[in-house]
């Protein structure tokens, strides 16, 4: 009986400990929802900095359309880009929603304008799916997966991608 | 502005309702437009006024620094700026001050703007709240007005003598 009872112990011990792992070790991921022309998009939280409010954009001649310019903010400038015009998306005017996310990946941090910040989530990766293939070409070399919120499909814009197209597109 | 560790004095102007500012230093004078005759035989993008029998070589500042350009009654006021042993006449439109600025208070322009503004002089912005300075260095702009100047245009680059 001993040696019975022992065996079924270490059966339900490591039953319990791998359920109790599997709980622990599932990985989940932060995004940032935001709002660009009346459509949600993610952004993935770990290149999230900080979330400021809109302040004056000091515009910088030279610099293509798509770079608002630049904004002090905690006690930094940061550059400040309107990602609509990355995207192709149509434009739209600055509100009180409006937000400027600071973005970091590599040597480049960056503000992205966008028309409002909906919520910070945070999903397990098995909840993260592929991007649809039917997307805009304009769009689609950002998107790298797509997550649901509120009972809508989001993609996920990959900022640390945009960043190193702006970097290629500058160096050719 | 070939010293940037140190504090400068900024003559600060208005291009378009923007502000730039400039090393003062490396202005010699600055002249009212209205009392100079400006030529129009070099190329559309560099004029040229004489002065002592000396051709100056004159450019907008709005297309020095890449800004859509100002329409001829914009400019107001003449600089006269001493580039690599040349007189250059820059054509501003509103000079509002000249101010002493501390280098604690100067920042580089973020990393992927600076790429983007390579060889155009702007290389910085005096920081703080509201709408900031952006910051013009002229001998580096010059370079690409002469570059510009050289393979687009066939302007006379080079015979400008004025010491």
């Amino acid at each position: 009986m001993d040696e019975k009872r022992r065996s079924i112990e270490k059966i339900i011990g490591e039953r319990e400990g791998l359920e109790l792992g599997v709980e622990l070790k599932e990985e989940s991921v932060q995004f940032v929802v935001v709002t660009l022309a009346d459509q949600w998009y993610a952004f993935w939280g770990n290149v999230v900095a900080s979330i400021a409010t809109v302040q004056t954009i000091t515009p910088i001649p030279g610099t293509p359309d798509f770079m608002l310019g630049v904004m002090y903010y905690q006690g930094r400038v940061e550059s400040v880009m309107d990602i609509k015009k990355v995207l192709g998306l149509e434009d739209t005017t600055i509100t009180k929603k409006s937000r400027v996310v600071i973005a970091s990946s590599g040597e480049v941090q960056s503000g992205i304008q966008v028309d409002s910040v909906e919520d910070v989530v945070e999903l397990p990766t098995r909840e993260i799916f592929e991007p649809l293939h039917t997307m805009e070409a304009g769009k689609k070399e950002y998107v790298t997966g797509e997550i649901d919120f509120r009972g809508q499909n989001v993609v996920i814009l990959d900022l640390a991608r945009v960043f190193e197209r702006l970097l290629e597109h500058e160096s050719d | 502005m070939t010293d940037h560790s140190s504090g400068l004095d900024l003559l600060v102007f208005r291009e378009r309702g923007h502000r730039f500012g400039l090393d003062a230093a490396q202005v010699e004078e600055m002249l009212r437009l209205q009392e100079l005759e400006l030529q129009r035989d070099r190329s559309d993008r560099i004029r040229s006024f004489y002065r002592d029998g000396v051709e100056i070589p004159v450019v907008e500042m709005t297309a020095v620094i890449g800004m859509e350009r100002a329409t001829e009654d914009e400019y107001s006021k003449l600089v006269l700026v001493n580039v690599k042993q040349s007189t250059w006449g820059f054509l501003i439109s509103e000079p509002e001050e000249i101010v002493p600025v501390e280098v604690e208070d100067i920042e580089l322009l973020p990393a992927l703007i600076r790429r983007m503004v390579k060889g155009s002089g702007i290389w910085g912005v005096v920081k703080g709240e509201g709408e900031m300075v952006v910051l013009v260095d002229l001998m580096e702009a010059i370079g690409k007005v002469v570059t510009q100047g050289k393979s687009g245009e066939g302007t006379r680059d080079g015979d400008n003598t004025a010491h």
